[in-house]
C-alpha cells in the first residue's frame, strides 16, 4: 500500500455530523487544559500530559494528575500517534443517529508512549488485525470536537501534501458513499441520469430497465467514471422479473439501501377513445410495478432496521392537474401519490423513507415527441422560462436517497420550475 | 447479624405494552408479600432499583411507592446500570445489618421498551466516555465485542463456543414461562443470524426488555419467625473497573468481577467449586464466557470450553432459568431476577430446571460494560 492510498483512505464519513447526533458542545474546552489540548488537535498532534512528580503519562490528556492528586506538577507530553490495535468491532446495528454509517469499525489503539485512544477506521479492506501498527491521527471539527482517524499500512507517516489530498476528498465528500441502489426505468432520461450521479456520488448501482442494450451502456458508462453498477433486465409489471432483480441486487451487494421506483410510460388517447391495451399498460407499468417493487424490497429494508432504507417513486404534474389525453398516465402517477403516502405511514418505523418526485416537462425521450407548438406553449407557462433536464431531477433523487432527507418522508418534491405550483 | 430472603417475586419478561411501570412494579411485590407471608404495613423500607435514564416517568421510587400503597415508608432509588437491583439489595443489607430496619422490600424493575431501539442503543452508548467514546458509534455490543476479538485473539475462543452459551440459555430458557423467549436455538442459527457488532450475531445479544423483580429482605429474628426456608445472604462483594475502555487493563476479563467475588467467598467462605448454582450476567454470550473465569469456576482462557459444564448435571449449573439471554435484560430488573432464580433453586421450587440438592447459590450481577460488579453469595 502506497502512501497516497492511506491518505485516500483517511476520508470520513460526513464527521460533521456524528457530533451533531450527540450535542456535545464545549467538551474538550471546558476542561482546564482544554485551549491548549485543543491547539494541538488542530495542529494534527495529539498532545497528553505527564505528571513531573510521579512521571504518569496521561491520553486523553487529564488536567489533574490521578496518583498525585494534584494539577500542580501537570505539564504537556508530546504523543507520536504510533501505537498498536488492542481489540475492534465492526457496527453494524448503531445507536441513533448513526445509521447512515454503519457498518463502521470502532478500534482501541494502545498508544506506544502510554494511553489509548477508540478512533475509527475507514480502510478495512484488509482484515484489521489485532496487534497491529497503526497511526493515530486527530482531527478538530465544530471548533471544539475532536476525531480520531487510525490510517494504516506500512509506511504510516504521511506528508502535508497527502493531508491535502484528504483534505480535497473531505470538500468533495460523497452523499452516497458505499451505498446499493436500485434505479428502474435506468436505460434513458431521467433514471440513466440518476444512476450516473448516484454512481458519483460513491453509490453502487443496480441500473434496471427493460432494453438491454441501453443498461449495458449506462453500466459501461458508469465504469469509465469509475463507480460501480451491474446491469439487471426487468420489466416492472412482471412480479417475478420484479423479485428476482431484488434478488439478484441482494446477491451481488448483500445489501440495498435505495430504490428508485423511476420506469414509467405514457401512451396517449382521449377517454373515450382509449382501449383497455392502453390504460392496462400504463397502469401496470407506472402503479403496479411501482407497487411490485416496494412489495419486494420492503422485507430486506425491514429486516435492515434501524438502517433501513430510501424509496423514491414518480409522479408528475400531469397528476396534479390532468392532461388531455392522459387519463392512465395521470391516474397512475396520481395513485403512486397514495400509494407512497401509505408505504410512508407503514415503513416509518422501520427508518424507511418513501418520497415522491413530481417533475414537470422535462427534456427526455417521453416528451421528445411532443409538437414543437404544444412544446413552446408549455415552455411559455414555466415562470423559470426553460424545460427541465434530467439532471435537475437526479439532484433531488440524489438528496431525497442521502441522510440530508432523513427527517423527510411521504413527501411531494415539485421539479418544475414553478410550472404548476 | 445476618439477613435472610424471605419472600420472592417475579413478573414476566418481554415487551410489556399492557402494563404501566407501577403496575409492573405491582406484580411482583403482591408475589413476594404472599410468599413472605406478611403485609405491607410490615415493610420498613423500600430500595428500587433501576436506571432512570430509559423511563419517561422521572424519580420513579415515589411513583412506584405511591402505587404500592407504601407511603410513608422511606424509599430511595439505587442505579448502577444493569447492576441497579443488585446494588439496591446490597444496600438493603446494610439497612438490617446495622439494625435501621427489619424487613427491606427490594425491588428491581425497568420498562425499556418505551424507547426505540436505536434510542436505547445511544443511551447505552453513553454509558461510555461521552468525550472520546460515545461520538464513535459506540454501543454495549460492540464494546462487548471488543472483548469477544481480545479474547479469541488470546485464547482462541470460537464463534461456535459463543454460540454454544445461546444454545444452553435458550434451552434453559424454553422451561420458564416468564422468559421473554421460550423457544430452543441451534448452533447454525445463532451463526447464520445477523450480524451485530463483529463477531457478535443477533443470538449473541440478550433482548431489551420490560420486567420487574421483587426480593424481601428480613432481619435474622425476623426470618426465621416469619420463614420456614430463609435463604440467607452469606457472602456481598461488589467491585468496580475503569468505566472507559480507554484506561481498562485489560479487555478479556472483567476485573470488577474478578474483585467483587474474592470479596464474597471470603466472607461466605466457601471456594468457586463450593457453588451448587450461579446466575451469571450473559448480556452477551461472551460475557457469560469471561464470567467462568472471572469467578473462578474454571481456568483463565477456558471459558468458552466451559459451556458443556454449566448445563444440569455439570460442574456448575449456570442460568439454568434461561440467562440474561432467554429471559431478556430489564437492566434495572435484572439484579433481583438473577437472585430470584437462585432463591428458587435453593428452596427446592425450580421445577425442572432444579438442580438437585443445591445448597449454596451465587448471583453475578455487572453494571455497564464491566464498570461494576455486585456479587452475592446465598445459601440454605
Amino acid at each position: 500500500m502506497d502512501t497516497v492510498n492511506i491518505a485516500l483512505f483517511t476520508f470520513f464519513r460526513g464527521e460533521d455530523e456524528t457530533m451533531k447526533q450527540f450535542g456535545y458542545k464545549n467538551y474538550i474546552s471546558q476542561s482546564k487544559i482544554g485551549e491548549r489540548f485543543l491547539k494541538a488537535l488542530r495542529e494534527g498532534r495529539l498532545e497528553g500530559t505527564k505528571c513531573s512528580q510521579c512521571s504518569t503519562l496521561y491520553y486523553p490528556p487529564r488536567a489533574t494528575c490521578k496518583e498525585c492528586l494534584t494539577d500542580k506538577f501537570i505539564e504537556p507530553s508530546e504523543f507520536s500517534g504510533k501505537g498498536k490495535v488492542l481489540s475492534f468491532s465492526e457496527v453494524h446495528i448503531p445507536p441513533a443517529g448513526f445509521e447512515r454509517f454503519a457498518p463502521y469499525t470502532v478500534t482501541v489503539v494502545d498508544l506506544k508512549e502510554g494511553g489509548r485512544v477508540v478512533a475509527w477506521v475507514d480502510d478495512v479492506t484488509d482484515p484489521l488485525k489485532i496487534g497491529e501498527d497503526v497511526l493515530v491521527k486527530p482531527e478538530v471539527i465544530e471548533g471544539d470536537r475532536v476525531i480520531y482517524r487510525v490510517l494504516r499500512g506500512k509506511d504510516i507517516t504521511i506528508s502535508s501534501e497527502e493531508l491535502a489530498v484528504t483534505e480535497e476528498f473531505k470538500v468533495k465528500a460523497k452523499r452516497l458513499m458505499n451505498k446499493v441502489a436500485i434505479v428502474t426505468g435506468a436505460g434513458k432520461g431521467i433514471g440513466r441520469e440518476i444512476a450516473l450521479e448516484y454512481a458519483r456520488e460513491g453509490a453502487k448501482v443496480v441500473v434496471a430497465a427493460r432494453t438491454k442494450s441501453d443498461i449495458d451502456s449506462l453500466v459501461n458508462e458508469i465504469m469509465e467514471l469509475g463507480g460501480e453498477a451491474i446491469a439487471i433486465t426487468c420489466d416492472v409489471s412482471n412480479v417475478e422479473e420484479v423479485n428476482r432483480l431484488v434478488r439478484e441486487a441482494l446477491e451481488n451487494y448483500q445489501r440495498v439501501d435505495i430504490l428508485v421506483n423511476n420506469a414509467g410510460i405514457t401512451r396517449s388517447a382521449l377517454i373515450a377513445k382509449m382501449t383497455d391495451d392502453i390504460w392496462n399498460s400504463v397502469i401496470n407499468i407506472n402503479l403496479t410495478g411501482t407497487f411490485n417493487c416496494i412489495r419486494a424490497i420492503a422485507p430486506h429494508f425491514m429486516k435492515k432496521r434501524p438502517l433501513g432504507g430510501k424509496i423514491i417513486n414518480f409522479t408528475s404534474t400531469a397528476a396534479k392537474y390532468g392532461n388531455v389525453g392522459q387519463a392512465a398516465y395521470a391516474a397512475s402517477k396520481w395513485g403512486t401519490i397514495a400509494l407512497s403516502k401509505t408505504a410512508a405511514r407503514e415503513l416509518a418505523r422501520y427508518k424507511v423513507n418513501v418520497n415522491c418526485i413530481m417533475p414537470g416537462y422535462i427534456d427526455t425521450a417521453m416528451t421528445a415527441g411532443t409538437p414543437a407548438v404544444y412544446k413552446e406553449q408549455t415552455i411559455a407557462q414555466i415562470p423559470q422560462m426553460r424545460i427541465g433536464y434530467p439532471v435537475d431531477v437526479a439532484k433531488i433523487a440524489v438528496f431525497l436517497a442521502s441522510s440530508d432527507s432523513d427527517y423527510m418522508t411521504g413527501s411531494i418534491l415539485q421539479v418544475d420550475g414553478g410550472l404548476r405550483m | 447479624m445476618k439477613a435472610g430472603i424471605i419472600g420472592i417475586g417475579h413478573s414476566k419478561f418481554g415487551r410489556r405494552d399492557d402494563v404501566t411501570v407501577q403496575e409492573l412494579a405491582f406484580e411482583p411485590f403482591v408475589e413476594a408479600l404472599n410468599d413472605a407471608g406478611i403485609r405491607r404495613q410490615d415493610i420498613d423500607a423500600t430500595i428500587i432499583g433501576a436506571s432512570p435514564v430509559y423511563m419517561t416517568q422521572r424519580s420513579i421510587a415515589g411513583p412506584i411507592t405511591e402505587y404500592l400503597g407504601l407511603n410513608p415508608q422511606p424509599v430511595w432509588l439505587t442505579e448502577a446500570a444493569c447492576g441497579s437491583s443488585a446494588a439496591a439489595l446490597r444496600t438493603a443489607y446494610a439497612l438490617i445489618t446495622a439494625g435501621m430496619h427489619e424487613i427491606v422490600l427490594v425491588l428491581g424493575v425497568q420498562k425499556m421498551l418505551e424507547n426505540p431501539t436505536s434510542e436505547i442503543l445511544k443511551i447505552m452508548g453513553r454509558s461510555g466516555d461521552v468525550q472520546f467514546e460515545a461520538p464513535f458509534g459506540t454501543t454495549f455490543a460492540n464494546y462487548y465485542a471488543m472483548y469477544a476479538n481480545s479474547h479469541m485473539a488470546k485464547y482462541g475462543t470460537t464463534s461456535e463456543q459463543l454460540a454454544s452459551v445461546a444454545v444452553k440459555n435458550h434451552h434453559y430458557g424454553s422451561m420458564n414461562p416468564l422468559a421473554m423467549f421460550q423457544k430452543e436455538i441451534t448452533i447454525e442459527r445463532v451463526l447464520e443470524s445477523q450480524i451485530i457488532a463483529s463477531p457478535l450475531h443477533l443470538f449473541d445479544c440478550c433482548a431489551n426488555a420490560d420486567g420487574s423483580a421483587a426480593i424481601i429482605l428480613a432481619n435474622e429474628e425476623k426470618s426465621k419467625q416469619l420463614s420456614d426456608t430463609p435463604i440467607w445472604l452469606s457472602g456481598l462483594g461488589a467491585a468496580t473497573a475503569p468505566f472507559s475502555l480507554l484506561t481498562r487493563p485489560e479487555l478479556t476479563t472483567l476485573s470488577s468481577a474478578v474483585e467483587a467475588s474474592q470479596i464474597a467467598y471470603a466472607q461466605a467462605k466457601v471456594n468457586p467449586s463450593d457453588i451448587d448454582v450461579a446466575e451469571v450476567h450473559d448480556c452477551f454470550t461472551i460475557a457469560e464466557i469471561m464470567a467462568y473465569e472471572d469467578l473462578g469456576f474454571t481456568d483463565r482462557g477456558k471459558g468458552g470450553e466451559f459451556v458443556e459444564e454449566a448445563y444440569l448435571g455439570g460442574k456448575i449449573p449456570i442460568n439454568v432459568d434461561g440467562g440474561l439471554k432467554a429471559k431478556g435484560h430489564p437492566i434495572g430488573a435484572t439484579g433481583c431476577s438473577q437472585v430470584y432464580g437462585i432463591v428458587k433453586q435453593l428452596r427446592g421450587e425450580a421445577g425442572k430446571n432444579q438442580v438437585d440438592g443445591a445448597e449454596i447459590g451465587l448471583a453475578h450481577n455487572i453494571g455497564g460494560h464491566g464498570q461494576y460488579c455486585l456479587i452475592h453469595i446465598l445459601s440454605r
